[in-house]
């Protein structure tokens, strides 16, 4: 796989300067975007970064030394996108800069190579990602790892950082799980490349509820990792490159629809028609199949779900993934399944549609806005009385779970599925 | 200066003689006992324009007066020379009932206006003392209020727009007849309680309210001012609240309070309802609505405090006192303190959630100075104002009515150069001597 | 209207923009200066960095030297009194969301940009007052006081990013001011540097103090007088109960009549906002909602106060409605239901922004009983130059937003859509209302204001700036007209062009 030299701006290709025009820089983003939040500066803000955009366009500016940061340090949160009341698909331009910045190589060397390594020599692969993994794990039980994590400095943050590998990894298999019974409908689970490591009992936990709602589930094991990080990182050729890879094997898996557990991999998965709209082969498949995209709690919410009858007992608060609200504006399914677990006191968090600044790589990218915005998100949850704090995504649940172990904080972080999962089996 | 004789003969080639005052009646057009050279009452804006152009020009001491009633606001003028009337101007009401705004001379009666509006199922919702009889230029102009100011707010909140003439005769305008509107810097403020030393008002824009189906005054006697204040001051708070709240203090320490409930018949049962089981609980004798006769007489007592009985060579002194609403049982409780120690009858109307009170005093005109200064050192540690509303001729020449305007007296100063810069309009009676 | 024009005399009515050009040259001491006043991160100065800097709502641009980020008064005033000795022009802003061009660095030199100081210094809720700092956003301020069961009454429809600094210096206005009034109704006081750095406060918690009103000069005054570091600002008890009202009309008219009906009737709704047919099909196009194809008009009305008052007050509007030829009417008092109702009238403008690339965005006031026939004109305007022009309007304060559609790479559409505009303004001046309700007259339609205001009018005004800010490097070139362009009306130049803002 070659990344496609582009000789000219991405953006200059009709849709995106389209898009790019549709934003009559109101400002009303402004107080929806992290960034501009912390910083209070214009050039960390939706509308500074499209004015940036522009000037590129027009060649009032070159993406220099001095832009680049600012296209770096947005999350892609996509918040902007649901404040915009001009419907600028902000996060479509920004993937489309990003992807000027990799092609041309606008980036410090070291990152570059990172990422690099990152985009086409781990995430394609879900065996090496495997493998890495149960280095890690090793890694992570020796005592030296311990002492790693409190070296000062950015080594010891970024080992603070890496999720723990202590569980049972999830595999894709051969079989499919089938409910007892006549099944009502087909799925196929995204398997993913970081959660069935660092969230395998969750991906578990979704197997035995879409069983327990009657639901057939396949996990085909040539699946790969969505493409995700690497469209956000820029590298939109090699996103093609898997995105068509998933799509043949859904596709050939013949179901009614595509589950994610993870709300940063339903986005990007939903967004497949788009980004594969000018492929000659995958275009019309692409476009299908996206349709059958549903997160997990959208899916179940429409289904309808079977009431869970176990009484949890807890309080619990939610925090939307950017992904899930903003991308695929779900805010209100997955409230519905923790308000029907008996004995859930949910209670709503202060800005809980705010990023909590994992976003991906970002946190590894972009360390000291990340623990900027995990500060922030940390505080607001320890302003609410909770056992449990439910989330929808994996960055999301790493992020916050060593952002509330730093604060001392005992409060546990699950997955909606999880607490789910566990209602049914009281 | 010439001589009175003289300064007439100049004016009547400037203007009809029918327009000016005969010489004998000067006396009852005395400012703070000033008796002016001339008073003219100009029957057109061309008129009092050509007049104030050569009063600015000659620098004549110009005195603008509406119906007179409130030129005993202020300090006395240090010099008046001209006493110009703005009721001889031909006064228009054009009222717009579907657009809720009315435009009006600025000679205009205020009861003239109220009962226009009333044809059309409106009012403007202000009580200034005696009110009625005011013009509305006057009212504007000294910016006094009245208890309805709690509900309704001031005549700030209606002003729309303003025609002024300057000192040299030039006639502007500022803001204008919609309910909205951002064109240009807003003027219409600055005149609103300057006390005409800016410009005189010619004619005023002004939004108008309906007029309330229903009027209600519940009366309550109190044991002591303290709690009225307290139990006045949650009511005002509360979401059932009334429009005006008032608690008068005799000079005997007898508690009266009113409170007035305005607007639909379901909004004032329920809202008196609430009061009632608010007063109940907190009061030993029962509270009860009173008649509508006795509820017009006690609201023009009020609104009317010490104006009614105002005598130039009287013995009455009326300080209005301000400041935060948390603050006022604190300042009132130092007021009552200070009169008791120097003997001092003192008689009060309060509006607690207003934060403002009003002192009646008798018999410190011997001593006025030293009682203002110690009322506005009390008041000064609140962070308030006290501000000599009334006070007799005599006495009121040892004092500066305002007390301190706060920081911004540089600017006041600045602006009054740059709008009168000669000095004409009411010299020396607004605050620090502008 | 016409001939007052010629009598402006430039001398009079225009800044000398920048008195001297030296500074220009001296740029870098410049920036080492202001990072010795607020720090080296809060300057901004790098060319690409300021190309953000160089806009706000309006579509026009002016790219300033440097953008300051002061946190304290202390710092706002060290950087006005540099300013002011090197005669560098000094733009301040809030979080840039104006409609008129008010934050724009027109004539370049220093931005101050207030968005660091963002604090809610205090809450008072016995006396109903806060004490903030110029960058709080409305919104939140609204947030923090709904603790204490109150609010802040001003909403400008960007009231989720503008600042209080900004309402403050607009005298911003809302849906929801038909009762509640405006900005200018709600600020008792102002911390305030003046241009040569000296820092007061004018007003207090309560009003009533003796002396002039500055406060109610200062707000409205679209940053030209000061700098605003602080306010205090009077906060409203929630209303116990909110009902909010949809009623279906075939006609415009009939929509007008309603209004009138409930005006007439003596209720004082918080809001009532129309929509018109054009309006209404790309909405309904964009969300689908419902509303039947047929649709003329929509009508939002909403009433607060307490329980008995509203239910009492609904009733008869409903009533009224029907009464008026309504064909269809929905209401609803949970916030829910009541912001189901609102989210086409919110979504208005993003849904029309789709019917064409581009869209010129008019604010406009006439007395509410002329709005018909001000509508009628503006829908002949329209045809005339074969622009279509939906019209979202505050109907109850008489305030209209025509929103001329145009597509600005068809060639000449921009000029035809700015001329409509222009004549529009010119339709409410002459059914006696004025040029701008609620955006501000800032670059947008600094040569507009002879169509209202006389060269007398106007030179009082510059005798109120002259009071405050003699030298004019506070905010130079916005409000008053270049004695230029308005020797001949014909010749107006707006100068913002096309897609002004994306809300009203």
């Amino acid at each position: 796989m070659q990344p496609l030299v582009f000789a000219d701006n991405l953006i200059k290709k009709p849709t995106e300067n389209e898009d790019l025009y549709k934003c009559v820089h109101c400002g009303l983003c402004l107080s929806s975007c992290p960034t501009y939040l912390v910083t209070g500066l214009e050039t960390e803000s939706p509308r500074g970064r499209i004015a940036l955009m522009k000037a590129v366009h027009e060649d009032r500016a070159v993406l220099s030394k001095q832009i680049i940061p600012h296209m770096e340090l947005c999350l892609q949160c996509r918040a902007c996108e649901v404040a915009c009341p001009s419907g600028v698909p902000f996060g479509r331009l920004m993937e489309a800069t990003r992807e000027q910045i990799y092609v041309q190589k606008k980036e410090p060397f070291l990152r570059r190579l990172i990422l690099k390594i990152v985009f086409h020599h781990a995430l394609p692969y879900p065996r090496r990602l495997y493998f890495i993994g149960r280095l890690l794990r090793i890694f992570q039980r020796l005592r030296i790892s311990q002492i790693m994590r409190k070296i000062p400095g950015k080594i010891g943050q970024l080992h603070a950082q890496l999720p723990s590998l202590n569980g049972d990894f999830f595999r894709p298999s051969k079989e499919s799980f089938r409910p007892k019974g006549q099944a009502k409908s087909r799925v196929g689970l995204l398997s993913g490349c970081v959660m069935p490591m660092t969230h395998g009992s969750t991906m578990e936990a979704v197997v035995r509820v879409l069983v327990r709602n009657k639901c057939e589930v396949v996990v085909p094991e040539a699946q790969v990792c969505c493409g995700a990080l690497n469209l956000h990182g820029g590298d939109k050729e090699q996103a093609k490159e898997m995105a068509r890879r998933n799509l043949k094997v859904f596709y050939e898996a013949n179901i009614d629809a595509i589950i994610v557990a993870s709300a940063g991999c339903g986005s990007t998965m939903k967004e497949y028609g788009d980004l594969l709209k000018n492929d000659s082969e995958y275009a019309e498949i692409a476009q299908v199949m996206s349709e059958k995209v549903k997160d997990i709690s959208e899916f179940l919410v429409e289904l309808p779900l079977d009431p869970p009858e176990g009484n949890l007992g807890i309080s619990v608060t939610y925090q939307d993934p950017c992904h899930l609200a903003h991308a695929q504006r779900i805010t209100d399914a997955p409230r519905k399944l923790l308000r029907s677990i008996p004995g859930v006191n949910l209670i709503e968090l202060n800005s809980a549609n705010t990023c909590c600044g994992a976003a991906g790589l970002y946190s590894t990218l972009q360390p000291k806005m990340s623990q900027e915005l995990q500060r922030k998100k940390v505080e607001s949850v320890l302003q609410v009385d909770c056992e449990v704090m439910a989330t929808g995504n994996p960055g999301c649940a790493i992020q916050l779970e060593n952002g509330l172990e730093s604060a001392g904080s005992t409060i546990q972080v699950k997955h909606v599925i999880d607490l789910l999962d566990q209602s049914y089996n009281v | 200066m010439s001589s009175p004789n003289e300064f007439q003969n100049e004016l009547s080639k400037l203007i009809m003689s029918s327009r000016l005052v005969p010489n004998a009646d000067l006396h009852s057009f005395r400012v703070d006992g000033c008796v002016p050279k001339a008073v003219v009452m100009p029957v057109s804006e061309r008129e009092l324009s050509e007049l104030l152009a050569e009063a600015y020009r000659k620098e004549w001491a110009v005195v603008p007066r509406g119906s007179g009633h409130s030129l005993k606001v202020g300090n006395s003028p240090l010099k008046v020379d001209l006493v110009v009337g703005t009721t001889g101007l031909e006064q228009s009401i054009d009222y717009s009932p579907s657009d809720l705004t009315v435009t009006v001379g600025a000679g205009t009666r205020f009861h003239e206006l109220q009962s226009n509006l009333a044809k059309g199922g409106h009012w403007l919702p202000i009580d200034p003392p005696l009110g009625p009889v005011r013009t509305i230029g006057g009212i504007l102009a000294t910016n006094l209020v009245g208890p309805l100011s709690f509900g309704y707010g001031t005549v700030r909140d209606y002003l729309l727009g303003l025609r002024v003439v300057g000192p040299d005769g030039t006639v502007t305008k500022n803001g204008g007849r919609v309910v909205k509107n951002v064109t240009g810097f807003d003027l219409t403020k600055l005149h609103i309680g300057a006390l005409g030393t800016l410009g005189i008002i010619l004619e005023a824009n002004l939004k108008v309210m309906p007029l309330p189906k229903c009027d209600k005054t519940i009366f309550v006697n109190f044991d002591r001012w303290q709690t009225g204040i307290q139990t006045f001051m949650l009511q005002s708070l509360s979401s059932y609240n009334g429009q005006a709240v008032e608690l008068i203090v005799g000079a005997d320490g007898d508690v009266k309070g009113y409170i007035r409930f305005l607007g639909s018949e379901s909004s004032v049962a329920a809202r008196v309802e609430e009061a009632f089981k608010l007063l109940t609980s907190s009061v030993t004798n029962p509270p009860r609505i009173i008649t509508e006769k006795q509820a017009m007489d006690v609201w023009d007592e009020i609104q009317n405090f010490g104006w009614g009985d105002y005598s130039e060579n009287g013995d009455d002194v009326i300080i209005r006192i301000g400041c935060s609403p948390s603050k006022i049982g604190s300042v009132i409780k130092d007021m009552f303190d200070y009169c008791a120690q120097n003997r001092h009858p003192i008689e009060i109307i309060a509006s607690p959630a207003r934060g403002v009170f009003k002192c009646k005093l008798k018999g410190i005109t011997s001593v006025l100075a030293e009682t203002v200064t110690m009322f506005r050192k009390t008041t000064a540690r609140f962070g308030g104002y006290a501000v000599v509303e009334l006070a007799p001729v005599k006495a009121k020449k040892n004092i500066d009515v305002w007390g301190d305007p706060g920081l911004g007296i540089q600017l006041m100063r600045r602006l009054k150069e740059k709008l009168d810069p000669n000095g004409i309009f009411n010299v020396g009676r607004y605050v620090e001597g502008i | 209207m016409l001939h007052k024009c010629k009598f402006i005399k430039q001398s009079n009515i225009c800044f000398s923009l920048i008195p001297s050009q030296e500074w220009v040259l001296n740029t870098h001491k410049l920036i080492n200066e202001l990072e010795g006043i607020v720090g080296k991160s809060s300057v901004i100065h790098h060319p690409d960095d300021l190309l953000v800097f160089a806009y706000d709502g309006l579509v026009d641009t002016g790219t300033p030297q440097a953008v300051v980020f002061p946190t304290s008064t202390e710092q706002v005033s060290k950087v006005l009194t540099l300013a002011n000795s090197r005669n560098i022009p000094v733009t301040p802003r809030g979080a840039g969301t104006g409609l008129s061009g008010g934050a724009i660095a027109h004539a370049g030199g220093i931005e101050l940009s207030l968005t660091r100081m963002s604090s809610i210094l205090e809450i008072d809720p016995e006396n109903r007052t806060a004490l903030v700092e110029p960058g709080v956003v409305n919104l939140d301020l609204s947030t923090a006081a709904s603790a204490h069961g109150l609010y802040f009454a001003p909403d400008p429809s960007s009231q989720r990013a503008c600042t209080i600094g900004g309402n403050v210096a607009e005298n911003s206005g809302g849906p929801h001011c038909l009762k509640y009034g405006v900005t200018t109704n709600h600020v008792l006081a102002l911390e305030v540097v003046l241009e040569d750095g000296s820092v007061l406060w004018l007003g207090d918690a309560y009003r009533g103090r003796p002396g002039y009103d500055l406060v109610g000069a200062l707000v409205g005054s679209e940053g030209m007088l000061g700098v605003f570091t602080k306010a205090i600002v009077s906060l409203l008890p929630s209303p116990e109960s909110v009902r909010t009202l949809l009623a279906v009309f075939s006609d415009i008219d009939l929509a007008s009549n309603a209004v009138s009906k409930v005006i007439a009737s003596g209720l004082i709704p918080t809001a009532m906002e129309m929509m018109d047919a054009l309006t209404i099909r790309a909405v309904e196009k964009a969300m689908n909602f419902g509303y039947p194809k047929d649709a003329g008009a929509i009508l939002l009305i909403e009433v607060d106060g307490l329980e008995v008052e509203v239910i009492d007050a609904m009733e008869q509007i409903i009533e009224m409605c029907y009464d008026s030829g309504a064909a269809a009417v929905k209401h609803a008092s949970e916030s829910k239901d009541r912001e189901m109702l609102w989210a086409g009238r919110k979504g208005a403008l993003g849904a029309l922004g789709a019917l064409a690339p581009n869209y010129y965005l008019v604010d406009g006031v006439v007395p509410r009983s002329k709005l018909t026939d001000v509508l009628q004109k503006v829908s002949e305007i329209g045809e005339q130059y074969g622009l279509p022009i939906a019209n979202v309007l505050h109907a109850g304060d008489g305030n209209l937003h025509p929103l001329i559609v145009f597509d600005e790479r068809q060639k000449g559409k921009k000029e035809q859509a700015m001329e409509a505009g222009a004549k529009i303004v010119e339709i409410c001046v002459n059914a006696g209302g004025t040029l701008t309700g609620e955006h501000g007259v800032g670059l947008e339609k600094k040569d507009f204001m002879p169509l209202v205001f006389n060269e007398e009018d106007i030179s009082l005004m510059m005798k109120l700036k002259d009071t405050f800010a003699p030298t004019g490097l506070l905010n130079p070139g916005k409000m008053f007209p270049d004695g230029s362009s308005c020797a001949d009306f014909r010749q107006i130049n707006i100068t913002g062009t096309a897609g002004l803002g994306s809300w009203i």
